[in-house]
């Protein structure tokens, strides 16, 4: 059998704001001094599953998703304040660009607490299903839930379109894309807040509801299209949200191309790591394909982040959230109630099996948005390997586990590699003017 | 079977439109010549003998893919003296699992029976790599068969 031999240097670099324990851990080298790692055709061919990424794939619910002067606006209201109740919040404040457009606490903390983790916004485009429990199934969608959310910016979408028509940088960026707003004058028609329930039956003040209540379904329609194309403009900017060519990507690319230089990108640490990605530890079964994530719903058995029984429905809950959603792919408001989303929600299965199940994270750049899992129970990449070697502290709830996962026992060496391999997963940095709000809201070519 | 060759089949042909993986499955027409010929080694029995079936992928690659929606078109035969000969009247549901991982699918495919009696299957969706089992529930009079096989997605 022919066996790929990759030489390599040390060189995988130390990301700043991790612990000096995680740090001590991935110190942790060879203790043979060996410097190459060989790779069977087999593990090469799932190596190849991982690497090159390619581009965002389209998405035909959202006309400007891939539109540039949206994806400008998009930045301009991501880190606007004004789109929140109070104007204090904006989606920045809970996926900050320099913490891998994560945050580093638990929950975040906006009008309230939210009860789960900010996920990082790294290669967001190319999910199938939004949030920890898919309650959302298209980007737009999603950039639309906290605007409204209780705990999170907490305003509503009458007070967003009548911010948008007021504020005359927003109308103009709003009217260059989409084109002239309706007429939003009359208060009888178009009061200045109010929202529709969610699917929580409480989290709308009864003067936001009733506000909602007394308009027509016209005039629904009307703020409904104006706050779904908020959303579209978001999601243009968020697609742009990519890592890619990481230390990895240049691996394989050295790896085909059998080039010493490139597959010296990966350390020997990280390329053992990635022989147990991909061999004894069987990451690979969830964390699939180049985007490291089936995009799909997993239980782990994870107890609370404050050590109580998770008492959260996660995936069977979001299954029934997102087929019943006025914004999902087949809704009045997507761009394409015929294509493959909307048969995907369609045709999605909800069932108790799901119960607990949050849906898998990718892996790219993983190592800029700590803490990880749905409740941000582990601080480092180290306490995540650690749970997987031991599986400490899992319970079982009754519904579907996976009963693939075993304890993996991992060696202190292991663990290091497979952390190292994780962190080797780090993209190139976004350009400075994607990770900050641009000075107005148009492109200067359109102003 | 490429994308590409499906639309080529479906044009030419004018039986069965698969418009790319983002298309439905439309039948028109009842051309015959469509079906297969029986091919043992590609037949898939059911339980009982009573039937067997054979399938075309229809994916963005040759083979079923990891994490990627694909179609089948699926088409049944009955065992007699005279051999493997077609069915067009019984009803047949597709679905999929993972027994190892406790687990199926997490979309219901949109079965379609053509006007030829093949079944057009959209929205296949194989999540995660590793050994799946295929299932081909043939039901005619009451009575359900069987016929199921294995995929293995590295």
């Amino acid at each position: 059998m022919r066996r790929w031999v990759a030489t390599c240097a040390l060189c995988v670099g130390s990301a700043g704001g991790i612990s000096n324990a995680q740090q001590a851990a991935e110190a942790i080298e060879p203790p043979d001094g060996e410097l190459r790692v060989a790779f069977t055709d087999a593990e090469l061919r799932l190596i190849f599953q991982h690497s090159p990424l390619p581009a965002v794939p389209p998405d035909p619910t959202n006309n400007v998703a891939d539109d540039s002067a949206a994806a400008h606006f998009g930045r301009y209201l991501f880190f606007d304040t004004r789109l929140s109740g109070d104007n204090s919040l904006s989606c920045s404040t809970c996926h900050d660009p320099t913490h891998g457009f994560s945050l580093d606490s638990q929950f975040s903390q906006g009008a309230g607490t939210t009860s789960r983790h900010a996920q990082s916004l790294w290669n967001v485009g190319y999910n199938r299903w939004y949030y920890w429990d898919g309650s959302v199934d298209s980007l737009w969608s999603q950039a639309l839930k906290p605007i409204e959310g209780a705990d999170e910016m907490n305003s509503s979408r009458l007070a967003l379109a009548h911010t948008i028509a007021r504020e005359p940088d927003l109308r103009r960026g709003y009217e260059h894309i989409f084109g002239g707003l309706p007429d939003l004058s009359d208060p009888m028609r178009f009061p200045t807040a109010g929202k529709p329930r969610s699917h929580k039956a409480d989290d709308v003040p009864e003067e936001l509801l009733g506000a909602w209540q007394s308009m027509t379904p016209d005039d629904h329609q009307t703020i409904n299209t104006i706050f779904a194309n908020v959303g579209k403009t978001i999601a243009a900017y968020e697609r742009k949200i990519v890592s890619r060519d990481s230390a990895f990507d240049r691996f394989v690319e050295g790896l085909h191309a059998g080039d010493e230089m490139l597959t010296s990108a990966l350390s020997p640490s990280a390329q053992r790591g990635l022989q147990l990605f991909i061999g004894r530890a069987n990451c690979r079964l969830c964390h699939t394909g180049p985007n490291f994530s089936d995009g799909e719903f997993h239980s782990l058995g994870l107890i609370n982040h404050d050590g109580t029984i998770p008492n959260d429905a996660a995936r069977f809950e979001g299954a029934t959230k997102v087929k019943s959603d006025p914004f999902n792919a087949a809704g009045a408001f997507s761009d394409d109630p015929d294509a493959a989303p909307a048969k995907l929600v369609q045709q999605l299965v909800v069932s108790p099996e799901t119960w607990g199940q949050y849906k898998t994270p990718s892996l790219r750049s993983v190592a800029t948005s700590p803490p990880y899992m749905h409740q941000g129970q582990f601080v480092t990449l180290h306490d995540v390997v650690d749970f997987y070697s031991s599986l400490e502290g899992r319970v079982q709830m009754g519904h579907h586990q996976e009963t693939i996962l075993q304890p993996l026992e991992l060696s202190e060496v292991e663990k290091a590699d497979l952390v190292s391999f994780l962190r080797s997963l780090t993209g190139q940095a976004l350009t400075p003017e994607l990770s900050a709000r641009p000075s107005g809201p148009l492109p200067s070519a359109s102003k | 079977m490429r994308k590409s060759l499906v639309l080529m089949l479906g044009s030419m042909l004018s039986v069965v439109l698969f418009a790319g993986c983002t298309g439905q499955i439309v039948s028109s027409g009842n051309p015959a010549s469509l079906w297969p010929k029986p091919d043992p080694t590609k037949m898939v029995v059911s339980n009982n003998g009573t039937y067997g079936v054979q399938y075309w992928i229809f994916a963005d690659t040759d083979e079923i893919p990891t994490n990627e929606q694909f179609w089948l078109y699926v088409f049944p035969f009955e065992k007699t003296s005279d051999g493997w000969q077609r069915v067009t009247d019984a009803q047949v549901k597709v679905d999929a699992a993972m027994p190892h991982h406790g687990h199926g699918m997490n979309i219901v495919p949109k079965i379609t029976q053509l006007d030829d009696g093949s079944i057009g299957v959209e929205g296949m969706l194989f999540h995660m790599p590793g050994r799946w089992e295929l299932y081909f529930d043939i039901t005619r009079n009451g009575v359900t068969e069987r016929a199921q096989t294995e995929v293995f997605l590295e």
